[in-house]
């Protein structure tokens, strides 16, 4: 009985993933108090509401089905642990060995030569980590493992995507918004930021000049704006020191400090992240 | 961090502790493992290997070394080894720096490079080898395994292990040192990679590396020493970074980085006593990040390694690093 209903749950969160992969899925994780009745998730369009229980459920199946497929010579095989590491990675976002598969997977698909496939298998794992890094999923919002395989990612993707000339640097804006996103999700998110920084870097690879000091200008105000909605956020405001010593124009980066220190006592703030912000911008 | 976790209590309203229950925790470490039926198990088995360290660890630091079978041990850690050198978390699960860490630390702790050799031929040094393939030749710091992800803490993995096999030599020692020279920001701590925000988990590996390496000179050691005095709060505990709250194992991250620099005395160590006890779980065992809530192996094991820095009576000496 037990098995059976693993074996349920994992259809049920396979099938949603499988049927929405074209998506990018907002999920949470409910409590007891929050489980459907008459059935096993919450479904509403590209939300999906899956009970805690009905999720290490269907885990204990992925797993199972994972381990004993994941090495196969067999293509179809490998494909089936595939799938099942969306669901493992959902309940436990520090798996790496799942991680692991999903990174040759796509190896796979660049070694065949199908560039259309390799493309579109790179914006699905887009969204599969969109799903889980910037859902309210507190746990994972915030796993080093996954922005890891993001960075991976990243990666690999730049050279494939200018091979198909997609528009660059809207990619980038989104991979500095997934940052920041999942850093509301879970409030002092080293590695989301740590994440954002990687970006920004990137960025520059990709870009010159005049360009590069807008593209910075635009990021600091972002974050600056941000850092004063979410005053007790160290990793906010530490990011945004460390971009602001990237700013070229010297005025710039006084300019930010002295708006951040009036509202700061404007508002009367006693929090120890902007006073820290302030130091380390003085530095 | 919900890691190999036990039965808790989750209620806020039971008195601190006075003293340490050393009989009760050695029953939760030992009790661990015989859990295989439930869910837990398998939910936490991507740190089977990491978890293994810590039980086995904490009951050394209660006095209590064989209070879990060292060939149990043994052949579980020896079956997370790869041909390639490295280890996984468990059978099955990839190599990484991480778990070839704590199973090396397990090997040395049990003095087994004897049973090594006899499991593998020239273990040890394919070990190292592993480790040191790992190292970045331009940056000088190190990945978790052959999918890049550079962290300080993997340099550090690299550094304590290799040290603990006496295999150091095989690899560029200063180049990873002005590597982590170059990730010291202005406030005196670390982070994982130049530029990245300080964290109180960083500054160990980075001053724990730099400690192997004879190098603590490069250490703003008054303005670190500031820094990490400022991780404790009011109710004695201590967090990782500003306005976090206080968790059970920054008293080992945040103690042995104050230990090495000679600054222990900067954090008030009877009220992080008072506050490490106050995390038991006086009826079941184990200890948990914070008063009230459920315990688990990891926070057993960096509670009571801080209660050791702190020279708590019965406990055996850790080394800092």
């Amino acid at each position: 009985q037990h098995a059976q209903l693993q074996l349920l749950a994992y259809n049920a969160l396979t099938t949603y993933f499988t049927t929405h992969s074209h998506l990018t899925p907002e999920i949470e994780v409910l409590p007891p108090a929050f489980e459907p009745n008459d059935a096993l998730l919450l479904e509403d369009g590209a939300n999906l509401g899956v009970p805690k229980k009905i999720l290490a459920l269907a885990f204990v199946h992925a797993r199972h089905l994972f381990f004993t497929r994941h090495t196969s010579d067999v293509e179809e095989e490998r494909t089936k642990a595939h799938e099942a590491t969306r669901i493992m990675l959902l309940f436990d976002p520090e798996h790496m060995t799942a991680a692991n598969h999903r990174k040759r997977h796509l190896l796979n698909l660049k070694s065949c030569g199908d560039s259309e496939a390799l493309v579109d298998a790179v914006w699905a794992e887009r969204r599969f980590m969109d799903s889980i890094l910037t859902s309210p999923l507190h746990r994972q919002s915030k796993s080093p493992t996954l922005w890891a395989h993001r960075a991976w990612w990243l990666d690999l993707s730049m050279p494939v995507l200018l091979v198909s000339a997609h528009h660059v640097p809207a990619l980038f804006a989104g991979e500095l918004d997934a940052a920041i996103k999942a850093g509301e999700r879970h409030p002092k998110n080293y590695y989301a930021w740590l994440y954002a920084r990687r970006v920004v870097r990137k960025r520059r690879e990709s870009l010159g000049g005049a360009e590069w000091e807008d593209f910075l200008g635009t990021c600091a105000q972002k974050v600056k704006v941000w850092c004063m909605l979410h005053v007790g956020d160290i990793s906010g405001f530490s990011f945004l020191v460390w971009v602001l010593g990237l700013v070229g124009a010297p005025g710039e980066r006084a300019r930010v400090v002295r708006e951040m220190v009036r509202y700061v006592m404007d508002v009367r703030l006693a929090n120890e992240s902007p006073w820290t912000f302030v130091r380390m911008a003085m530095a | 961090m919900s890691l190999v976790s036990g039965p808790g209590r989750g209620v806020a309203s039971l008195p601190a502790e006075t003293r340490l229950v050393v009989d009760k925790h050695v029953r939760y470490v030992q009790s661990l493992d015989t859990r295989k039926d439930e869910l837990e198990y398998w939910l936490t088995e991507h740190l089977r290997l990491n978890g293994l360290y810590w039980g086995m660890t904490a009951l050394h630091l209660l006095g209590h070394p064989d209070a879990l079978p060292r060939k149990g041990i043994l052949e579980f850690v020896f079956s997370c080894l790869h041909e390639s050198g490295g280890f996984g978390a468990a059978p099955g699960h990839d190599a990484h720096m991480l778990y070839t860490c704590s199973a090396v630390q397990i090997i040395a702790t049990l003095d087994a490079f004897d049973e090594l050799e006899a499991h593998m031929q020239d273990g040890r040094r394919k070990i190292g080898q592993w480790i040191a393939r790992l190292q970045d030749p331009e940056t000088g710091t190190f990945a978790g395994d052959e999918w890049g992800e550079m962290d300080t803490r993997f340099l550090f993995n690299a550094f304590l292990s290799l040290s603990l096999m006496g295999l150091l030599d095989l690899v560029n020692v200063d180049k990873a040192v002005q590597h982590i020279n170059s990730c010291a920001n202005f406030d005196g701590a670390y982070g994982t990679s130049p530029g990245a925000e300080s964290h109180s988990g960083q500054v160990y590996t980075c001053v724990g590396a730099l400690t192997i390496a004879g190098r603590l000179d490069l250490v703003n050691q008054e303005r670190l020493g500031a820094w990490l005095s400022e991780r404790q709060l009011k109710n004695g505990g201590l967090n990782g970074r500003p306005e976090k709250t206080e968790d059970v194992c920054y008293s080992w991250w945040v103690m042995s980085s104050l230990a090495m620099i000679n600054k222990l005395h900067w954090i008030d160590g009877e009220k992080l006593t008072a506050f490490i006890l106050g995390c038991q779980d006086p009826d079941l065992g184990g200890l948990s990040d914070r008063p009230g809530d459920m315990v688990d192996v990891f926070h057993t094991h960096f509670g009571i390694a801080g209660l050791s820095l702190l020279k708590y009576p019965g406990l055996a000496e850790v080394d800092p690093v």
